[in-house]
């Protein structure tokens, strides 16, 4: 994979996280603004956190695996890319846990008395349907 | 200051962060809890690549040796952290009800 290494596994990761988005309509990158002012600030704090580890000498980076685009502090230009596709992808697996757990919901409150119910309840944890349904 | 006690002081803040300062407590909820397994699965990927191939290296002298797909067992502490920021941010800017702050507790 040569010097695209760590830019592949960024890569991986949206990949992994992206179609979310779409399939679940999670609506996190439609609301971009709160995306800018969460990512923003928690990426600034953990590259404070990464440019100090570089200089203390906790970590380092192999030069033959990055782009080759140095920021001041000795980072890679993909770590900064990091601290941002990173806390993207926990959002929207956040979003996407919340939104199928809020259709479940929706789904039992439609049968109180199934969810209440002892035998009911245990029917409807081993629905494989649920899932399904809730898409 | 090793990666260990970084790794360490970055829990704390960041759970106090979630309990205390934006009182957003997604701990003591449901929902963090399986969408961290989730996101631990792939960081775990996402390790054993950057780690396992060496695109990041550590200094031992700032770890404490074990390893989990083959990135320093601190790496588990720093993403938690990472996330648990992450998602208290991100859940204070949203327009919480109080309906859904229950849901998030009742889980």
């Amino acid at each position: 994979m040569g010097t695209v290494t760590y830019l592949a596994v960024l890569g991986g990761c949206l990949a992994c996280a992206l179609w979310l988005e779409p399939v679940l309509r999670v609506g996190v990158l439609r609301q971009w603004r709160r995306l800018a002012l969460t990512l923003v600030p928690v990426a600034a704090g953990f590259l404070a956190w990464d440019v100090a580890a570089v200089a203390a000498g906790h970590w380092s980076f192999d030069g033959r695996q990055v782009v080759g685009v140095w920021l001041p502090g000795g980072l890679p230009v993909e770590e900064v890319l990091f601290f941002l596709v990173v806390p993207l992808c926990a959002i929207l697996g956040f979003e996407a846990v919340r939104s199928v757990l809020a259709r479940r919901g929706v789904l039992a409150r439609r049968g109180v008395l199934a969810r209440r119910g002892g035998p009911a309840r245990r029917d409807q944890a081993a629905e494989p349907d649920g899932r399904r349904v809730t898409r | 200051m090793t990666y260990t006690l970084a790794a360490g002081l970055a829990v704390v803040a960041a759970l106090a962060l979630d309990l205390v300062g934006l009182r957003t407590r997604l701990v003591l909820g449901r929902v963090f809890w399986l969408s961290y397994a989730i996101t631990l699965f792939f960081q775990l990927l996402a390790n054993g690549v950057l780690a396992g191939r060496g695109v990041v290296r550590y200094d031992p002298a700032a770890i404490l040796g074990p390893r989990v797909a083959a990135a320093p067992v601190e790496d588990l502490a720093f993403g938690f952290a990472l996330v648990l920021t992450t998602l208290a941010v991100w859940s204070r800017l949203g327009r919480t009800t109080t309906l859904d702050r229950k849901a998030t507790l009742d889980r």
